[in-house]
């Protein structure tokens, strides 16, 4: 049985010329990672926009990589600094839409109809309590419950150290759960 | 999705919580479009880089092939500049004249006592000065071939001889180049001189030393003392009139024009060149009663001709 490639394998192999490497490091990362710019952004457009940007620093960086930490915390490195050049060239975070939840609610649901009036609910307010929060929180609490990274690989991605992170997503952790529970 | 690796650090019961919810959020996936770009986008990457090492090979060759010859280009003019140009001083930068001297194992001093012969029969003129030059360039060059021990010319003079290429010698020559007192047509400069202090060579030695100023010590010695020679001989009044040492024939010439051209014209077409003929007026003018005079004539006689031993009767006329 051949065991499953690492990351890290595949990025030092398409940095080799493999094509094919590379096919399967986007489909592993793909949907995480784009939901994880569609919360930053709000806007699909802009997240599909930095998402494409983000994915061409990594094809210009194939022969640069080299495996000194996790593919994932060097991918979300990328798209955290592509974040921070966004926010830069804005010069402000642009406040939530007023559709914000109409929005975000056009996107395809995997979830059942049985249970989509009870959830509707949870994710409405979720969605809410994330559009609250400061950008630095979100992105570390969105870090943390999308890819499950730990604080010190969230530490590396947004350049803060891990007690920072540790209060950070201490802070969001505790406003989410407090707008759920309102 | 991510790495087999499991996380370092577990979610907790109310992330865990949280992340369910979170992830039950509409999340959006990327267009298919989105997809298709970004995939082509990594193969045309890994094709352009293939093509862009076979291109870069290619040029190197040519862009090799220029640059050797734009090197060798540039070896060549250095080696033809650096044949072409025999020393660092360019020979355009020397005078004419002194370029084609040629370093003369010579005795700085001996060479400048046999410079000054030929001048003393020439007038201060561009002439003398222009010789006075080669002289001088000849000097430089053998005192620079002392200190460096190089032998071509145009190595030794290039910087000396630019000082002395203005020539400064006509300037030194009026006021206080030994070699122009013994010229008939002498400058009023030197007869001033005579008169004030009647020592020529009192005056003449500071001069000197700028006149030779670059010069080898020997020959600043030498000049010193050929002054320091005429002074003695051509002293008047204030100092006894020191027996000079016989020197050679064409010094005694020198001497006696020298001295020639300190007494007036007519007393030397009055006395003439006898010395018996000068006693004789002398004595004429002692018993004349015109004693001034005498002793007047007298000192000149001296200084005509000092190896004459004067008459006890006229030696009277010495003392104050």
């Amino acid at each position: 049985m051949q065991t499953e490639r690492t990351d890290e394998e595949l990025m030092l192999a398409y940095g080799t010329g493999d094509t094919g490497a590379f096919e399967v490091l986007y489909s592993r990362h793909r949907g995480p990672l784009f939901r994880f710019m569609l919360r930053q952004a709000r806007e699909h457009c802009i997240a599909e926009e930095l998402f494409q940007d983000i994915w061409q620093r990594v094809i210009t960086a194939r022969q640069r990589y080299r495996p000194e930490a996790k593919f994932s915390t060097w991918l979300y490195q990328i798209a955290h600094n592509r974040l921070t050049d966004h926010w830069r060239a804005l010069s402000h975070r642009p406040p939530a839409p007023e559709d914000a939840i109409e929005r975000a609610e056009r996107e395809p649901d995997p979830q059942t109809p049985e249970r989509q009036l009870s959830t509707f609910e949870e994710r409405r307010r979720l969605q809410l309590a994330l559009e609250e929060l400061p950008a630095d929180q979100r992105e570390t609490v969105m870090l943390r419950l999308d890819q499950e990274l730990s604080l010190e690989e969230i530490g590396h991605i947004t350049g803060v150290g891990r007690e920072t992170v540790k209060s950070r997503l201490r802070y969001a952790l505790d406003k989410l759960r407090q707008r759920l529970n309102t | 999705m991510t790495t087999p690796e499991r996380p370092l650090e577990p979610l907790s019961d109310n992330e865990r919580d949280l992340a369910r919810i979170s992830r039950a959020l509409p999340t959006g996936e990327p267009s298919a479009l989105l997809d298709a770009r970004i995939l082509k986008a990594a193969s045309n990457a890994i094709a352009g880089s293939s093509k862009r090492r076979v291109r870069w090979w290619a040029s190197t060759g040519s862009a090799w092939g220029v640059g050797t010859a734009a090197a060798a280009v540039l070896a060549i003019g250095i080696s033809w500049q650096m044949r072409h140009s025999n020393s660092p001083f360019l020979p355009t930068e020397i005078p004419t004249g002194m370029s084609e001297e040629k370093s003369e194992p010579s005795n700085a001093s001996a060479e400048f006592k046999q410079e000054t012969p030929p001048e003393r029969d020439h007038a201060p003129s561009q002439a003398l000065a222009a010789k006075t030059d080669d002289s001088f360039a000849r000097d430089a060059q053998s005192e620079t071939k002392e200190v460096t021990g190089h032998a071509t010319a145009k190595t030794i003079v290039s910087p000396t001889t630019a000082r002395a290429t203005p020539s400064p010698f006509p300037e030194a020559a009026v006021e206080d180049r030994p070699t122009d007192v013994g010229s008939v047509e002498a400058s009023p400069i030197i007869d001033t001189d005579l008169a004030a202090t009647g020592t020529l060579g009192k005056d003449t030695a500071p001069p000197a030393k700028s006149m030779y100023s670059g010069a080898s010590e020997a020959r600043q010695e030498a000049g010193k003392k050929q002054n320091l020679g005429m002074a003695a001989t051509s002293s008047v009044a204030n100092e006894p009139a020191a027996p000079v040492a016989l020197q050679s024939g064409e010094r005694a010439d020198q001497t006696l024009r020298m001295r020639k051209s300190e007494v007036a014209p007519s007393v030397m077409a009055d006395f003439g060149d006898d010395p018996e003929q000068w006693v004789k007026r002398i004595r004429q003018l002692q018993q004349e009663g015109k004693l001034e005079e005498a002793q007047m004539r007298l000192s000149e006689f001296k200084k005509q001709f000092p190896d004459y031993v004067i008459p006890a009767d006229l030696i009277a006329l010495l003392q104050p």
